[in-house]
């Protein structure tokens, strides 16, 4: 879907991309990550297209977005700042951007509707919060069903209570739209709960990218899953018998349960067949943190 | 290019920005209207006329100017990749911005042309006689527009507000000042110089060019400089409209490149 093939930006004097390569496959929800100034806004603008590769190409479904402005259609984008204009009534601006796409009223309403702005359609942008702010630009880039979503730190600025709403809205979209997203932040456990592709910038340069699954292995990065029962002990027994299990700890009435990356998939598929005897269960890890600081470490290393 | 889509973003920066401003040019338009009443009934253009005219024609330029130099805001702003990342080209986003930044002002103030004489002389307008300034005065507007369009568009607000506010006045003022040098100077030297500021002034103000070319065929007394000389006002006119032209073409191919 994106592929960064040896791509340099250069602004004046300062080298904001060094030499990147990476791909982003479809169907992803590919956290974007690095620390701020790492080079994730100009990576996200040159997919876009507003910006000119200084040496290399980007292509987006296979066309330079620089050259071909109709990719941006199929693409929705949430810019960093709140670049919105503040003396518009929020309905009118995204009839405006709606009517740009040959959008009728009805896929406006949609996505008022889906980010919860209803009730606030006919105030001015400018006088609402950060957060609603931030729900106006998640809806302009929902119109008219992009197949890529391009988000630039959805979250920032925000307070916790908004980021959270902002977290669980982007959950809810992927769910039901199955709309593949790109997504950067510098707020990594935010993005571990909807991500399962990673690319890591550091200084302008991609350290690592790929699957998080695979990226886990690679990196050694410990899986936790939090296991619900309706028999805890017996779960438990059962649990630490396998070879790849690392420990399992009751904690009130549910299970921790710490795994081998390598059996993720494996481990998944014994709690389907504990369906019985497990209620449900989630993945609870600070391995995207874990593994940020591995590939930035070992990045660092190879650099020395 | 998608004219619809040009038409819907003029229309949306047009209710935006310029409404802002409708009771300044509502205001001007009457004083053009009532300033136009006097050649319409058959008196002839002197100088308070044309002097009010003129004070309207600038407040209108001025006016484009300070409307296209907010481009410079949402480019710096990021504004701008929101209607870009809505199938807007950037082609289109420019052409809207002129087309309502400039074209819509320029229609208003033609129209209080037309509208006025149409009233009070209608056997003039037909002729095209009473509409010969409107030749003049759009490319005049045209070429405020462009110059500031291409500084706004390489993302320099400052510098654009500042031409597009000042330009306005100073070039009338400065081809007035360099028109009547050349026309009342004997000095060879002095008289090049005149004659080189009034052609390049000219070029950028062709109605206030206009309006001095034809004061000065009006003046009996003898005068020292040549009149012959200088570029027809029409001429003038076409070649300010080409330069206008020229600006803009580049203004549209350099935006193409920018970085935004």
């Amino acid at each position: 879907m994106v592929e960064f093939r040896e791509v340099s930006k250069k602004f004046g004097k300062v080298e904001a991309l060094k030499n990147i390569s990476f791909t982003i496959p479809e169907k992803t929800v590919t956290a974007f990550l690095g620390p701020n100034g790492a080079g994730k806004t100009t990576s996200m603008k040159l997919v876009m297209g507003f910006l000119k590769p200084t040496k290399g190409v980007v292509f987006v479904w296979g066309e330079e977005p620089w050259r071909s402005e109709g990719v941006r259609s199929r693409i929705g984008y949430l810019p960093e700042r709140p670049v919105y204009p503040m003396d518009i009534a929020v309905e009118n601006f995204l009839n405006h951007l709606a009517k740009l796409k040959k959008l009728s009223k009805i896929d406006v309403n949609r996505v008022i509707r889906l980010v919860g702005l209803e009730n606030l359609v006919d105030r001015k942008i400018g006088t609402l919060s950060r957060g609603y702010i931030q729900r106006v630009g998640i809806a302009q880039s929902l119109l008219g069903d992009p197949e890529l979503l391009i988000l630039d730190e959805p979250t920032a600025n925000l307070d916790p209570s908004a980021r959270r709403e902002i977290i669980e809205l982007l959950k809810t979209l992927h769910k039901e739209l199955k709309v593949s997203m790109i997504i950067s932040s510098h707020i990594i456990p935010e993005l571990q709960e909807i991500a399962n592709y990673a690319v890591i910038i550091n200084s302008g340069i991609a350290l690592e990218y790929g699957y998080l699954n695979d990226l886990w292995r690679k990196y050694e990065i410990e899986a936790i899953f939090i296991i619900k029962t309706v028999d805890v002990e017996a779960a438990a027994r059962i649990l630490i018998d396998k070879s790849y299990v690392h420990y399992v700890k009751k904690v009130s009435n549910s299970l921790e349960v710490s795994i081998d990356p390598e059996h993720y998939k494996s481990f998944e598929n014994l709690l389907t067949e504990l369906s019985g005897l497990i209620k449900n269960y989630t993945f609870k890890t600070a391995s995207l943190g874990d593994l940020y600081e591995k590939v930035v470490k070992s990045g660092s290393q190879e650099s020395v | 290019m998608d004219l619809r889509k040009v038409f819907e973003h003029t229309t949306y920066a047009v209710n935006r920005r310029l409404l802002a401003y409708t009771i300044t040019i509502i205001v001007m338009s009457i004083i053009t209207s009532l300033m136009l009443l006097f050649p319409g009934y058959g008196t002839p253009i002197d100088v308070w006329i044309s002097g009010q005219l003129t004070i309207v024609s600038i407040i209108f330029k001025i006016l484009i100017a300070l409307q296209i130099s907010r481009i410079a805001r949402e480019i710096t702003s990021g504004e701008i990749q929101l209607y870009l990342a809505h199938t807007l080209t950037r082609s289109e986003y420019v052409l809207s911005m002129l087309l309502a930044s400039w074209f819509t002002p320029t229609l208003i103030l033609v129209s209080s042309y037309i509208v006025t004489f149409t009233i009070a002389a209608p056997n003039l307008v037909i002729s095209g006689e009473l509409l010969k300034p409107l030749i003049h005065l759009v490319p005049d507007l045209l070429f405020i527009a462009s110059i500031t369009l291409f500084f706004a568009s390489r993302g320099r607000e400052g510098i654009a507000t500042t031409i597009g506010a000042a330009l306005p006045i100073l070039l009338p003022l400065s081809l007035s000042i360099a028109f009547s040098g050349y026309m009342n100077t004997s000095h060879p030297v002095y008289t090049q110089i005149f004659y080189v500021f009034t052609i390049v002034l000219g070029l950028m103000t062709p109605y206030t060019y206009n309006l001095l070319y034809v004061n000065y065929q009006n003046i009996s007394y003898p005068l020292q400089g040549n009149l012959s000389k200088l570029a027809n006002p029409t001429l003038n006119t076409l070649a300010s409209l080409a330069l206008s032209i020229a600006i803009i073409t580049l203004t549209f191919v350099l935006f193409k490149k920018k970085d935004l």
